[in-house]
């Protein structure tokens, strides 16, 4: 900042700021004061930092927790498995059905 | 002078830190206040601006450097006259709409006393006193009527008296932006306000 024309805008300016009445300084030394006391009000930076890391902690544990307590399994068989299962007990006895038919068979004849 | 205490921590390190906090900020708060006034034409607007950003600055950055609390000050500051043209545009949009946006729309000059209105006779002539009122506020006018970061370019380096380096580092941007706009700024003014170019502004 250099010229005349500068130097006499930054004089105005900074004579406009020493005329500011009694009664806005009053407000604005207010303010100050409230700063101060809602900043003591105001939860800490660490705090704040420490509220996340906190809860995913938390929320970390509670998942192992129900991990152990509720062992993962399939709520119940399946439409396909049962159908699979039934048949393959068949497959393992065929040869008792082919043996009743057969003395029924016998029996009869 | 009254010296705030905080209600947490009282020791001796921390009860100094708030002395030069509320030292430091006494010796901005006039500057601030005109500054916001200037920028936002209201004196209200002006006042919230300054409260938000003193408490921002407390609340955040009271443990930074002593050093770095200016600069720091002057970044918020113009940050909430930002957001406050921010919140205003969106009041002319949808202040109809929103009843309760509309109250804030219509907030505008002349409803607060100007705080200017006692400006104390420096000289004893009441004509010269008046002209000099006058010229004061046709400045705040057309300060206001800035852009944006012509503004604060000029508010930083006119006004606050910072280098152009000090300017840089607040508005978050290099120096040869700075230089543009602050050369723009007082072409403007200069222009605006009727003044002889006599004078080359592109000296930094």
């Amino acid at each position: 900042m250099s010229t005349k024309f500068e130097q006499r805008l930054q004089t105005e300016l900074r004579y406009s700021e020493q005329t500011i009445d009694a009664k806005h300084l009053q407000r604005l030394s207010d303010y100050r004061q409230q700063a101060f006391d809602n900043a003591a009000l105001a939860p800490s930076r660490l705090r704040r930092l420490l509220w996340p890391s906190a809860g995913m902690a938390l929320a970390s544990i509670l998942v192992f927790v129900l991990a152990i307590i509720v062992p993962l399994s399939p709520l119940g068989p399946t439409v396909t498995n049962e159908y699979v299962s039934d048949n393959q007990e068949l497959y393992d006895d065929l040869e008792f059905y082919y043996w009743l038919a057969d003395s029924e068979q016998d029996l009869r004849g | 002078m009254n010296i705030p205490v905080l209600k947490s921590e009282l020791n001796i390190e921390t009860s100094a830190s708030q002395l030069e906090m509320d030292g430091f900020l006494a010796s901005v708060q006039r500057r601030a206040f005109a500054m916001a006034r200037a920028a936002t034409g209201n004196t209200d607007d002006a006042m919230d601006v300054v409260q938000d950003s003193m408490l921002q600055l407390v609340k955040s950055y009271a443990d930074r450097d002593t050093d770095e609390w200016r600069k720091l000050f002057y970044r918020i500051l113009n940050n909430k006259i930002n957001d406050l043209f921010r919140r205003r545009k969106l009041q002319q949009r949808f202040g109809g709409l929103l009843p309760g946006l509309s109250n804030l729309a219509t907030n505008e000059q002349n409803t607060a006393p100007d705080p200017f209105d006692k400006i104390p006779a420096a000289n004893s002539d009441p004509a010269i006193h008046l002209q000099r009122r006058r010229t004061i506020e046709n400045l705040y006018v057309q300060i206001s009527h800035l852009p944006r970061r012509q503004r604060e370019t000029f508010m930083l380096r006119c006004w606050e008296g910072f280098s152009t380096r000090e300017t840089a580092q607040t508005m978050g941007c290099s120096e040869g932006s700075v230089k543009t706009h602050y050369s723009r700024a007082i072409s403007a003014l200069r222009t605006h306000l009727d003044q002889p170019c006599e004078e080359n502004s592109d000296e930094h």
